[in-house]
């Protein structure tokens, strides 16, 4: 059901093309990094799907808590298996808007800050959360780099004693994304 | 006395060896791993798109192996991911390679093998790789 709403969105999101101002990908890239003394553990994706509507400022992802790749194997099954429950969650969605996306000026190639808020949904938690990003426009399309702290109980995510100390309480999540024009010449 | 120490030591060398292998292992390349599907591209996009659930059930964390044509083939930061025509044009089968592979081109017929992720608007397999063409 869920899912279709998603499918639903993006439709629409699709279907309105004549004047919008669109952009998207889909090998959209989001790290994330964990330190602590013990050790630093580092995971990435690069298929997560996004678009960025520019006229209304209107944004969104969605990643596949799976797609996230470790160094090692057994931090993978870990994350997966423990700590995000990735069969029961196997998504994490972010719905919000640009504050500020006016003042980006997608004809004058150059580097924009923006606010962005909206609720993260993980773990199967929503959470309101806010966040600066820079977008850079080169050539009609746009790169927006973006780092958010998440701390790891507004999710319910629990990390057993004997780990506790190698796992950072907050954890640093990066996005970098590469958007293209969604219109079709 | 002695020879019972001496093996207990090495018990505990070996134990020890095996543990921190076992810690720091990779991840199986995905060429040593057998397939637990063959499907044609469009296939496996029905099957989600009809019951995401069921599927996810199916094929999460599966080896599939996934044959289509090429409808895309984009490079990022060395990192190839291949786009699997499905019929719908908005949904496709989206292959993340773990390097850069220039040899599959659009409009190629392919067969891909890589770890399910589950579905979004397309698809996702990972750590995928071209098995044939």
């Amino acid at each position: 059901m869920k899912n279709s709403i998603l499918l639903i969105t993006i439709l629409t999101l699709f279907s309105v093309s004549l004047f919008s101002q669109k952009y998207y990908s889909k090998t959209g890239e989001i790290s994330f990094f964990s330190k602590t003394p013990i050790e630093d553990i580092e995971a990435v994706s690069r298929t997560a799907s996004t678009v960025v509507d520019m006229a209304s400022g209107k944004i969104q992802f969605a990643v596949l808590i799976k797609s996230f790749e470790f160094e090692k194997a057994l931090m993978q099954e870990h994350f997966n298996e423990n700590y995000m429950e990735s069969s029961k969650f196997p998504k994490a969605k972010f719905k919000g808007s640009i504050g500020n996306f006016d003042t980006i000026d997608l004809n004058i190639d150059g580097e924009y800050a923006a606010d962005v808020a909206g609720i993260l949904e993980l773990h199967g938690v929503e959470q309101d959360i806010t966040t600066k990003a820079t977008f850079k426009v080169t050539n009609n399309k746009i790169t927006a780099t973006s780092q958010i702290n998440i701390a790891l109980t507004d999710f319910n995510i629990e990390i057993p004693s004997v780990v506790k100390e190698n796992i950072a309480k907050e954890i640093a999540v990066r996005l970098n994304i590469n958007y293209e024009p969604l219109e079709k010449p | 006395m002695k020879k019972i120490l001496f093996a207990g030591l090495l018990i505990g060398i070996i134990a020890f060896g095996l543990a921190y292998y076992m810690f720091n292992k990779s991840p199986t390349k995905i060429d040593s791993m057998a397939s637990d599907f063959q499907l044609t591209a469009s296939t496996l996009l029905s099957s989600f798109e009809d019951d995401e659930t069921t599927a996810n059930e199916t094929y999460l964390d599966k080896v599939i192996e996934v044959t289509g044509k090429v409808a895309k083939s984009v490079t990022e930061n060395d990192k190839t991911t291949i786009y699997l025509n499905t019929g719908n044009a908005l949904s496709q089968i989206i292959c993340q390679l773990e390097g850069k592979d220039s040899t599959i081109k659009e409009g190629d017929q392919v067969t891909m093998k890589g770890i399910c992720t589950g579905y979004l608007m397309d698809v996702v397999l990972v750590r995928a790789t071209k098995i044939k063409n």
